[in-house]
């Protein structure tokens, strides 16, 4: 079972690795974005699918990678692939101070203390227009000395790998059996010796640098920073991949990632209301299939399985 | 082991507990009585770290227990269960008992662990349940599952709240065997709050008497049931 698994991973990343090849340059945009939603989304479970903190502020996270690094890029000319990992520290930083500051909370309070965090985030970006040129955006350099869509593509990919590999080595660790006892019972977890509070923090750090991580480099893929990046709309998208996909299993994300960043470039063409027609679905989704398309899926095997 | 001295806990208004000394040696099968809302419960999570203390002193083989987060304090040896049972519910009952395992200070190979874990689900009665989620579990089952998370935990000290309730006379007697053989032969001590008068009484080597907060006396069954203040705290006026 384990052994298809990591076969079945590698067989995955192989064809990933000869995809470039066979994609025309908007397609190759396409699978970057997905893949920067695929970190998103994955981080963004870790927190809320394995300990129930439900942080409306992982965009936010994202966003401080991206201007962490391209401020340092712009203001001091520091190359983003020193800019990056920087970023990422800064958000585990504030992370964790995000983590301490809801230790004691819950449900819609977790909520609604992240949903404030996100927007002290947004007056800050758009006061500061000096240093941050507000919603104009800030162009930064690139990660590459001369563009190239394939280029990007592959460090991407080895960037979302890694992410991924920190996520499923977690879960699969006393960590992860940690944070699901938390995300179950709390007192029940504090009771029988689990670290509620370094658990419920790490959470929020990890979760947070990964954000980071996936900000500052998508950022210096665009080579324009803009708000847009810690907006809410893009909290809601990756919410909506996270739930759709499956909360609480490690392939869910991933599977709502790049079906809904692939589904809203054929809806685009209507508007922008691919993100609403989203929610919808996710909200209908939280309500009648909790474990998203991988529960159904899963749900479907043990039932033709049964008869 | 464990001592307590002026135990008080306040919620608004209501004395919880008002006042309470209690002293434990190791080993030893102490039962807690009390009628309803007599703060038994409350001693539990005192000395469990659940809440803190209004006032008063807690210490455990010699180290103050005060001010101790509740999972700092299952790591000095206390465990306990809860009255109504707090499995984690999207978990199979492997898992469950897997938690405990792995925070107890000297933690070994996976493998390991879990073979120890289906030893003490076996030791509870729930040797063919590993594998369901824990949500599953009757109640009766959901009480069996407490008891094997909290000796997971490896304690010197059990707080058992009410493992009894649902049970019937056959199943009594065997969850009975298991407490009195925890103390015994593992050398547990165990604190036990039990309304299964019969079964409390036969087998603990004293008992401590709450009411209304207050520590009505402590004794023998034998001494405690023939108390008039106990029948009197029990029967009302
Ligand atoms: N968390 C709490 N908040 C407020 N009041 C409480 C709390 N826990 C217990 N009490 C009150 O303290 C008293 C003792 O309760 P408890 O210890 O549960 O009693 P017992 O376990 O002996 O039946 C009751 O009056 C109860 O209402
Ligand atoms: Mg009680």
């Amino acid at each position: 079972m384990k052994n298809t698994k990591v076969i079945l991973a590698c067989i995955i990343v192989g064809l990933f690795g000869i995809l470039p090849l066979g994609l025309n340059v908007y397609q190759q945009h396409v699978m970057i974005v997905c893949l920067f939603y695929v970190m998103m989304s994955a981080s963004w479970n870790l927190l809320a699918g394995y300990t129930g903190q439900v942080s409306f502020a992982h965009a936010a996270f994202a966003g401080i990678g991206a201007y962490t690094s391209g401020i340092l890029a712009v203001k001091a000319g520091l190359s983003p692939w020193l800019g990056i990992p920087l970023g990422v520290l800064f958000a585990a930083v504030i992370g964790f101070g995000v983590g301490l500051l809801c230790l004691k909370m819950g449900g819609i309070y977790l909520s609604l203390t992240t949903l404030g965090v996100s927007e002290i985030f947004h007056i800050i970006i758009n006061n500061e227009y000096e240093i941050t040129r507000g919603t104009m955006g800030l162009q930064v350099p690139g990660l590459l000395v001369e563009y190239s869509k394939t280029g990007y593509f592959y460090i991407m990919l080895v960037t979302a790998i890694v992410s991924l590999l920190v996520i499923y080595w977690m879960i699969h660790s006393n960590i992860g059996l940690n944070f699901r006892a938390v995300q179950n019972d709390e007192k029940a977890a504090a009771s029988l010796g689990v670290d509620v509070i370094r658990i419920r923090v790490l959470a929020f750090t990890v979760s947070s640098a990964l954000a980071g991580l996936a900000g500052g480099v998508y950022g210096h893929y665009l080579l324009l920073i803009t708000p847009e990046i810690p907006s809410l709309d893009q909290q809601f998208l990756v919410l909506s991949m996270t739930i759709i996909g499956g909360m609480g299993s490690f392939i869910g994300p991933i599977i709502g990632a790049f079906t809904l960043e692939i589904l809203s470039e054929y809806i685009r063409g209507y508007g922008e209301y691919h993100v609403l027609v989203f929610g919808l679905i996710a909200l209908s989704m939280a309500r009648f299939a909790p474990n998203g398309v991988v529960g159904l899926v899963q749900a479907g095997w043990a039932k033709r399985s049964t008869s | 082991m464990l001592k307590g001295n002026g135990l008080c806990k306040n919620f608004g208004g209501v004395a919880a507990l008002n006042d309470v000394d209690i002293s434990l040696e190791k080993g030893s099968l102490i039962g807690l009585i009390g009628p309803n809302g007599a703060g038994k419960t409350t001693l539990f999570n005192a000395i469990a770290g659940a809440f803190s203390l209004s006032s008063g002193n807690l210490e455990f083989n010699g180290k103050s227990l005060n001010g101790k987060s509740a999972n700092h304090i299952c790591r000095l040896g206390i465990a306990r269960t809860f009255q109504v049972p707090r499995p984690f519910a999207e978990m199979t009952c492997l898992e469950n008992v897997l938690v405990p395992l792995v925070n107890r200070s000297r933690v070994g190979e996976r493998t390991a662990l879990l073979q120890e874990g289906r030893e003490i689900l076996d030791f509870v009665g729930l040797g063919n349940r590993d594998d369901i989620l824990a949500k599953e579990l009757n109640l009766v089952e959901k009480k069996r599952l407490e008891m094997a998370r909290a000796l997971c935990t490896n304690p010197q000290l059990l707080l058992l709240d009410e493992v009894l309730g649902g049970l019937n006379t056959q199943e009594i007697g065997a969850a009975v065997d298991l407490i009195v053989n925890l103390s015994e032969k593992r050398g547990i001590a165990v604190l036990w709050i039990e309304h299964v008068m019969g079964a409390i009484m036969g087998a603990a080597e004293r008992i401590i008497v709450l009411d209304q907060g207050e520590k009505l006396m402590e004794g023998t069954p034998e001494e405690v049931a023939h108390d008039p203040r106990v029948i009197h705290a029990y029967l009302g006026a």
